[in-house]
């Protein structure tokens, strides 16, 4: 199975322990907040990553898919 | 092991149960008063929906709001459970909280009626008429209902909030729109809502947020903290308690509006840094926990006095809610208990979270909460005790109805379990029978099969009782007999565990599911004293075990082997007491209730009550259409066609017939039906004047005492009475086997006819004397009422020389077609002398408050002598007791008004 990898954006900056929740992925500080992406294999993930999004109070700013680099 | 037999779901069900539970700090509420104000306005119409993310204040604002409603109203308040995808669950949960409410009377339906195994509409219907029934307002409040993961309970939800009954006020708290047809109701103008933007504070609400915690900061402060914040209310909440002990309270808004980090997380950091370490060590370590309690607190934290601890947080803020009364059980803000599960895998040594998860997995255990036990034993790696406790509860689960909770437990552990592990293997497959997954289940019991030898000496007893359990779960759902009988053999051998006492509620729920299945399939292959010994066993267990689903089941047996035992009366009391105990707690159309129907029908029929068995039969057809089983469809066509061929419906009877005798045909071993069916089919087609058919078929019908009697009918269809006399001899001199009294009164009335075409009228007669004389004691109809000749026979009958006049009279109005008006029978049980006194207050205006006055009794007494004579009245409301009272005659008859 091919694997997606997405950015996703939410309004502001991370502690290690908020990151944490997102395993196998990265968050970066951006100028609009924080950047979490990396490779996810299914929509079944992308909608797993939002939900735990959604549960910590995070606010979603952005989703994008792009290109495997 | 302390299980008690019904573990309640909530804590709170152990708790005061008239006193309405809203959760939340009773100190520190902030009137909103644009946000109360809308509502008030959604109360009074059927749904208010509140929405809005995680933390965002809805549970805090609808909990303040409802404390200021006067007078007090009946709240049913629902914490719907993370991730729930069982529809059973939830509605059990709702029901405790409804009758929690304080709004159910103790002798309304609402207070037995429970959310069935696979018995979901009858269960709606009867919620929703209950709920439409209710004399002041009931606020339903379902709070995060985004955790419903079950289309079924929406579905479910939905209808009920269509249905609209007057007095229900239903508020969703959500962090989506729920899929609930909103959409029409929001278009109708019934629906009000409070959504995300709404909730947020205002700056002068969050002054006021503040000045109730304590906190004394300055106006540009505040605006500095509403600024950062957004207004959001756990932001603010999280604030004001860092707020509350900090020095320096102007240093730490400026600090905390420079952090770029998001608000909840910086906040939580600094509420913990702020707080004592033994209470940092209690949340960290309990936030694993879905809800947490004193005990189970010291035990995770390995310290004493958590439960102080626990209502210190309570009464300071909003980081701990209780959910009960008591407030013995506390449950953290979810978006809480997320950041400190973060924050305790950070800071934890590898091994210590799954250590914590087993030690709540044991003190959940110890307490009865099983479904808990075996999550937390799985989120601490612990698969030996997950399926070491499903092993021991799993058939709590099934009987429960709660396949698919008992499906998600199973779907937790490690793939390969189910395939080695034969008990697992076995309960996987009682689950898929329970949802009719035949191929899948199969496949599984295979596999246990094959496993079984495999398994320690210590867990084999358990799972060989499990595995025949299961089989006879199967087969008594597809009717297949051969199964049957090799599993009832086994178990007359103790291979099966079956029968051995077992002694704990665990084994004797196992026990007496495996014994109901057990007894019903050995009626099918009439093995009766065995049935009948195994039923009454199953029936003990169950009763102890306070199983509706298992008294109901032996209970219908039990009728069954004693209407073919032919003791009529012991049959329509069991029947009644199986149908009785399903309508109290609101199972009527459930398939486990309609064996006991299929029975009743038949035991009517046979005292010739033909419209009663009318509506009964059609109650049996609704309550098998869920789950039908071919063996009990069989009996369904035999009574079926009895009632045609009673009511002279001959194509209808022969129809019945013929697709009952087809049908099983198709079983893996006959049904004992199989022989009779024909017969009857048969005497159809003499009465169709189709005789020559008849004669050509019966060298090839099965010989005995009812073939010897066809052969009788066909003489006398052929005028032919030397024949016919001579056909019955055989019978009446005892020399045949009679399965059944019907056949002797067939043949009598046979031979009657017989002597009567002879000339013989002596002989005629004292046929006609031990006919009468056999139908009599249990009021037997059926039979003369298919006998062609019978009502002539009857008619010429000496009434002046008979023994039996009344009953003569009796027969004669039933073949003419004069149907007695339905008799009431005497209750199954005799009512009391203290019953018989409550229910003669029960015509008057007095409350059972008054009744008790009036009798000396306390409420309490009066109202469980209201109960008991209710179900012993088969009766719900007061009205309907009244009625049936004085149709029994133990009231005087209402006096009309003209």
């Amino acid at each position: 199975m091919k694997s997606t990898h997405y950015q996703i954006t939410v309004r502001g900056r991370l502690s290690d322990s908020l990151a944490s929740a997102f395993e196998g992925l990265t968050a970066t500080p951006s100028a609009a907040g924080t950047v979490i992406c990396g490779e996810l294999p299914d929509q079944a993930a992308l909608f797993g990553v939002l939900d735990r999004i959604e549960s910590l109070g995070l606010e979603l700013l952005a989703v994008c898919r792009t290109e495997a680099a | 092991m302390a299980t008690s037999a019904a573990p309640s779901r909530t804590p709170a069900a152990a708790g005061d149960m008239s006193t309405p539970v809203v959760p939340g700090p009773v100190a520190g509420l902030v009137e909103r008063p644009r946000l109360f104000a809308a509502l008030e306005h959604g109360s009074a119409g059927p749904v208010t929906l509140l929405t809005g993310p995680a933390g965002s204040g809805k549970t805090m604002l609808l909990s303040s709001w409802l404390r200021t409603v006067r007078p007090p109203p009946a709240v049913a308040w629902v914490d719907v459970e993370r991730d729930e995808r069982d529809a059973t669950r939830f509605w059990a949960t709702v029901m405790d909280a409804v009758r929690r409410s304080g709004a159910v009377a103790l002798d309304d339906p609402l207070a037995t009626l429970t959310p069935g195994p696979a018995g979901g509409d009858e269960f709606l219907e009867r919620l929703a008429e209950g709920l439409g029934r209710l004399a002041r307002p009931m606020f339903l409040v379902l709070d995060d209902l985004h955790h419903l993961r079950s289309d079924d309970a929406l579905a479910g939800l939905e209808r009920l909030l269509t249905r609209a009954p007057p007095h229900l006020r239903t508020f969703i708290v959500s962090r989506r729109d729920p899929k609930l047809g909103l959409h029409r109701m929001r278009l109708a103008g019934d629906l009000v809502e409070v959504r995300g933007a709404d909730l947020g504070f205002t700056p002068e609400e969050a002054s006021a947020l503040l000045a109730a915690a304590g906190v004394a900061v300055g106006e540009d402060d505040v605006g500095r903290l509403h600024e950062r914040t957004e207004g959001w209310a756990a932001g603010l909440r999280l604030a004001a308690i860092s707020l509350s002990r900090h020095d320096a309270p102007g240093r730490f808004v400026a600090e905390f509006s420079g952090s770029e980090r998001t608000v909840a997380d910086y906040l939580v950091g600094e509420v913990l840094a702020s707080r004592p370490p033994e209470v940092r060590r209690l949340l960290l370590r309990t936030c694993i926990l879905e809800r947490v309690t004193g005990p189970l607190a010291d035990l995770l934290t390995g310290r004493t006095g958590s439960a102080r601890l626990l209502h210190e947080l309570e009464e300071a803020n909003a980081l701990v809610v209780a959910v009960d009364v008591a407030r013995t059980w506390f449950r953290y803000h979810h978006l809480l208990a997320d950041l400190l599960r973060l924050d305790l895998r950070l800071e934890a040594a590898p091994d210590e979270v799954p250590a914590l998860h087993r030690l709540a997995s044991g003190w959940f255990a110890e307490q009865g909460h099983v479904v808990e036990a075996i999550r937390h034993a799985q989120l601490g790696g612990d698969a030996d005790l997950a399926a070491e406790l499903i092993g021991r509860h799993w058939v709590h689960l099934v009987l429960d109805g709660e396949e698919a909770t008992l499906g998600t437990l199973l779907a937790g552990l490690p793939p390969d379990r189910l395939e080695t592990d034969a008990e697992l293997a076995t309960i996987a497959a009682a689950a898929r029978l329970a949802e009719s997954r035949w191929e899948q289940a199969d496949t599984l019991l295979a596999a246990a099969g094959a496993a079984l030898p495999a398994l320690p000496d210590a867990r084999r007893p358990r799972a060989g009782t499990a595995l025949a359990a299961a089989h006879l779960m199967r087969a008594r759902s597809l009717g297949d007999m051969e199964r049957v009988i090799e599993v009832a053999d086994a178990v007359a051998g103790g291979a099966t565990g079956i029968g051995t006492d077992g002694g704990d509620v665990a084994r004797d729920e196992l026990e007496a599911l495996a014994l109901m299945n057990l007894g019903i399939a050995e009626s099918w292959i009439l093995r009766l004293e065995d049935a009948e010994a195994h039923l009454e066993r199953g029936l003990a267990l169950g009763r102890r075990a306070g199983r509706a689903y298992v008294e109901v089941g032996c209970l219908g047996g039990l009728g069954t082997v004693a209407n073919i035992t032919q003791r009529l009366g012991i049959a329509y009391d069991r029947l009644r007491q199986a149908v009785a105990v399903a309508e109290r707690v609101g199972w009527s159309r459930h398939p486990v209730v309609g064996p006991a129907y299929l029975s009743l029908g038949a035991v009517l029929i046979e005292r010739g009550r033909l419209a009663e068995a009318e509506g009964v039969l059609e109650r049996a057809d609704r309550a098998m259409a869920a789950a039908p089983e071919p063996a009990a469809i069989v009996g369904l066509h035999h009574v079926r066609g009895m009632l045609a061929l009673a009511q002279a419906r001959l194509d209808d009877a022969l129809a019945s017939f013929s697709a009952g005798r087809q049908l099983a045909g198709t079983l893996r071993a006959p049904h004992f039906l199989a022989p009779i069916l024909r017969q009857w089919e048969l005497r159809v087609h003499l009465r169709l004047d189709d005789v020559d058919a008849v004669r050509a078929a019966l060298p090839d019908v099965v010989p005995g005492a009812q073939t010897s009697n066809l052969a009788a009918l066909v003489a006398l269809a052929d005028d032919d009475p030397d024949a016919a006399a001579e056909a019955v001899a055989s019978v009446l001199a005892g020399e045949a086997f009679v399965f059944h009294v019907n056949v002797e009164i067939e043949a009598l009335l046979l031979d009657a006819l017989a002597r009567t075409a002879l000339g013989d009228a002596g002989a005629a007669y004292a046929s006609v004397e031990r006919a009468l004389a056999l139908t009599e004691p249990e009021g037997r109809v059926w039979l003369v009422l298919t006998v062609p000749g019978a009502r002539d026979l009857l008619a010429a009958h000496p009434a002046h020389r008979t023994a039996h006049a009344a009953h003569l009279r009796a027969l004669l109005d039933h073949l003419s077609g004069l149907e007695p008006a339905s008799a009431e029978e005497p209750p199954a049980e005799t009512l009391s002398e203290r019953e018989l006194a409550v229910l003669r207050f029960l015509p008057t205006n007095l409350s059972a408050n008054e009744i008790g006055g009036e009798l000396y009794l306390s409420v309490h007494t009066v109202k469980t002598h209201m109960r008991r004579l209710y179900a012993k009245l088969d009766v719900h409301t007061r009205a309907e007791a009244v009625a049936r009272g004085r149709a029994l005659g133990l009231l005087a008859p209402a006096v009309r008004r003209g």
